[in-house]
């Protein structure tokens, strides 16, 4: 293996020597794993299902057949209680939350900003986080609720929230929102980064996107664009500021999936999940 | 995906699956220190490889995303455990995780020890094979910071091990 970094290969001669022990280890065939990956989709389906069948029927008020209680609502999949038969009907498109947005309260503390703030002007929410990423509020939906938040210090964010007709309307969206992130990607100089990364907690319906900047002196830029989708209503939180190299260097993202899942919970009036999943 | 998908497109999913599997494994092995954890990451990751299969296979690099997707699920669960690598330091691993060979004992000892950072970015880069830059891709990680990950693991590593020679630039 050539070192591209100029080091010498003695790590690499010494975790081969790993491999002894992965040697003893069986793994499945590829049909058991294929049949695994199928029963996540199951689940994750009928999962998603039981969830919006409970807002629906929350909205119609029969909410106190379910007992007012999250548990019915995400029990385990395949149980014959009475709100899996709620989910027999087609998934219909869901309504936003009357308090949709988050509070400047919710923005998580990444790179050492605090003191996040609500702006007035929620316009501001449409500047360009990314040059090459035309404003969410620009994809069609319906429906958009907004909010820009700052701080003191140099970072920003926004979040949009949208609702659209139905969930054809919001996954195509999604895909045009995707196709842009990725022309972003070819855009990207080569002392920039990108790394991007499927929101697991959502199945297929969410994805995050950073890019850093060249280091700039002891700083770089780091844009995160955050999208998470609900049936028709597809949640984007951006944020942008300039990161130490101490800040970039964790792995860490501004929204990890539990904050993400809480913008999405918040933005469909569903009640905050204690654990992610 | 159900029964009736096509035919072809499972086989082309076996064949990715069996050519890089171990690999994988050997990967995440080393990543995370613990066989078992290891074994299963790699089974969950290559089963949402075969969720999204019609778009991972369009991937220039399918492997890396299986690769991301394991380390993204081991991370996230030392997350919600709150400190879970030091917790199973302390108090060892399950009675059921599958130990290291003797030979290998130290090494894994002194690879959950480096930070989690350190740790990915020399195994992507010494057993991987990739590039700073690739390591960086993979990792949203400038290049510049990859490299002090990989100089500062290399140091702790040979510090841990006694072995000055892991340290070594040539």
């Amino acid at each position: 293996m050539t070192d591209h970094f100029g080091a010498t290969d003695r790590v690499a001669d010494t975790l081969t020597a790993l491999r002894a022990d992965t040697d003893r280890l069986a793994l499945p065939d590829s049909g058991s794993v294929r049949r695994r990956g199928e029963q996540r989709t199951r689940n994750q389906v009928v999962g998603s299902t039981l969830a919006v069948a409970a807002l629906v029927a929350g909205a119609l008020g029969v909410a106190g057949s379910l007992s007012g209680s999250d548990q019915s609502v995400q029990g385990p999949p395949g149980q014959g209680t009475a709100t899996a038969k709620v989910t027999e009907s087609v998934a219909p498109p869901v309504a936003l939350a009357a308090q949709p947005l988050l509070d400047a309260a919710d923005i998580p503390t990444f790179a050492g900003a605090t003191g996040w703030q609500v702006s007035p002007d929620e316009t501001a929410a449409d500047q360009p986080f990314l040059q090459c990423l035309p404003s969410p509020s620009e994809l069609g939906a319906p429906q958009t609720e907004k909010r820009f938040f700052y701080t003191e210090l140099a970072p920003t964010a926004s979040q949009h929230v949208l609702r659209f007709a139905d969930v054809a309307a919001a996954e195509a969206a999604m895909t045009g929102l995707r196709a842009d992130l990725d022309a972003c990607s070819e855009q990207v100089a080569g002392d920039s980064s990108v790394d991007e990364r499927p929101a697991q907690s959502f199945g297929d319906i969410g994805f995050q996107f950073s890019r850093s900047s060249a280091p700039a002196g002891s700083e770089v830029s780091y844009v995160e664009v955050d999208v998470a989708r609900q049936a028709n209503v597809v949640v984007v939180l951006q944020w942008n500021g300039a990161v130490d190299e101490v800040s970039s260097a964790d792995d860490s993202w501004v929204w990890d999936e539990a904050s993400l899942t809480a913008a999405l919970d918040r933005a469909v009036g569903r009640p905050a999940r204690s654990t992610v999943r | 995906m159900s029964a009736e998908e096509p035919s072809e497109r499972a086989a082309e999913f076996d064949a990715f699956y069996q050519g890089s599997n171990r690999r994988v494994l050997h990967q995440m092995y080393a990543m995370t220190g613990n066989l078992a954890d290891a074994q299963e990451l790699v089974q969950e990751a290559y089963a949402r490889a075969w969720q999204r299969w019609s778009s991972v296979s369009t991937y220039d690099e399918p492997e890396a995303w299986v690769r991301t997707v394991a380390w993204r699920l081991a991370a996230s669960r030392w997350r919600k455990a709150k400190n879970g690598v030091a917790a199973m330091l302390r108090h060892g691993p399950p009675e059921d995780t599958p130990e290291p060979s003797i030979d290998n004992v130290a090494l894994v000892a002194a690879l959950r020890q480096i930070p989690e950072a350190q740790r990915r970015a020399i195994v992507l880069h010494h057993l991987g094979g990739l590039s700073v830059a690739e390591v960086a891709h993979e990792t949203g990680a400038p290049e510049g910071t990859v490299k002090a990950r990989l100089a500062r693991g290399r140091t702790a590593l040979a510090e841990l091990l006694s072995d000055s020679t892991l340290a070594e630039v040539s």
